[in-house]
């Protein structure tokens, strides 16, 4: 019998429209891991990207463009260029009994920026699969 | 689906939890007050040139102006709000609290409760009721 697909939501902030959680798909969550090395390696960097995702996660729907880009397929980017260039990506999901979401999926620099953008918009569209399936397991992880 | 709920510790919800620094609250700031203006121009259908006509200025400086980054001053910013129809409000709270605005139409609200707005605090609200003495006779004041 083939396994079913198990998805694992962090969450890690709560905003005042919107709960912020990365994504793992068996076992892999880039999100979770380019956010704690941020964390960790680059206090900077990492409280302007905890600015921008805590800016986004007041709104239902943000509008700042400039900020939280569309990168098309439903995907949007956290835009950052000081104090370096870094880019989150992310989508909106609602989920029963969980509520209005921001999904990060991974996270880079301008320089993979491309290849980063494709990998956002596979994780969602495997994503969007599994949830559909009946024998998916969805862990929902919420902080102590 | 199935949803198993789990508690963890999250050391990334750790440093999401602590306060941003002081020029990373400015930050927040400058993109919240502008969010609320381009939320206000969605929920209007108010496009962007057409605010810049109506701030008779080129779009450019309304594109400058709505990304975020620049300090706007108050004077801009009700400038602003007044080409959309709209009025600029703001408030101070302790650092942590929680501030939700409404707004209405005072002729909606009975005086009873438009009045003292500014005096009802959360604190105000916990504090417990006191009772009187119990009655003793006819006389006494229900408590």
């Amino acid at each position: 019998m083939k396994k079913p697909v198990e998805i694992t939501l962090t969450s890690f902030h709560i905003g005042g429209a919107r709960e912020v959680v990365t994504l793992s798909l068996d076992g892999k969550d880039p999100a979770l891991k380019y956010l704690s090395k941020l964390a960790k390696k680059d206090a900077a960097a990492f409280d302007s990207i905890h600015t921008r995702i805590k800016t986004v996660a007041e709104y239902e729907r943000y509008q700042n463009l400039q900020t939280f880009r569309d990168v098309g397929g439903g995907v949007f980017e956290f835009k950052r260029n000081t104090p370096r260039l870094l880019r989150l990506y992310a989508f909106y999901d609602e989920i029963d009994g969980i509520g209005q979401l921001i999904i990060c999926t991974n996270g880079g620099d301008k320089t993979s920026q491309d290849q980063d953008i494709l990998a956002a918009k596979a994780r969602k569209k495997e994503y969007t699969l599994a949830k559909k399936k009946p024998d998916t397991i969805l862990n929902y992880e919420i902080p102590e | 689906m199935k949803i198993i709920i789990k508690k963890k510790s999250n050391p990334l919800a750790e440093a999401f939890a602590r306060p941003l620094s002081l020029e990373n609250e400015i930050e927040f700031r400058k993109l919240i007050v502008v969010e609320e203006l381009l939320q206000y121009m969605k929920r209007e259908g108010i496009k962007r040139t057409e605010l810049a006509a109506r701030m008779d200025v080129p779009p450019s400086r309304i594109t400058k102006m709505l990304d975020g980054t620049e300090n706007l001053t108050i004077a801009t910013l009700v400038r602003a709000g007044r080409a959309v129809g709209a009025d600029l409000h703001q408030t101070f709270a302790p650092v942590g609290k929680k501030v939700r605005w409404i707004s209405y139409e005072p002729a909606d609200v009975h005086q009873a409760f438009s009045a003292p707005v500014r005096t009802v605090t959360v604190e105000n609200l916990n504090t417990p009721y006191t009772l009187d003495a119990p009655a003793s006779n006819d006389n006494a004041i229900a408590s």
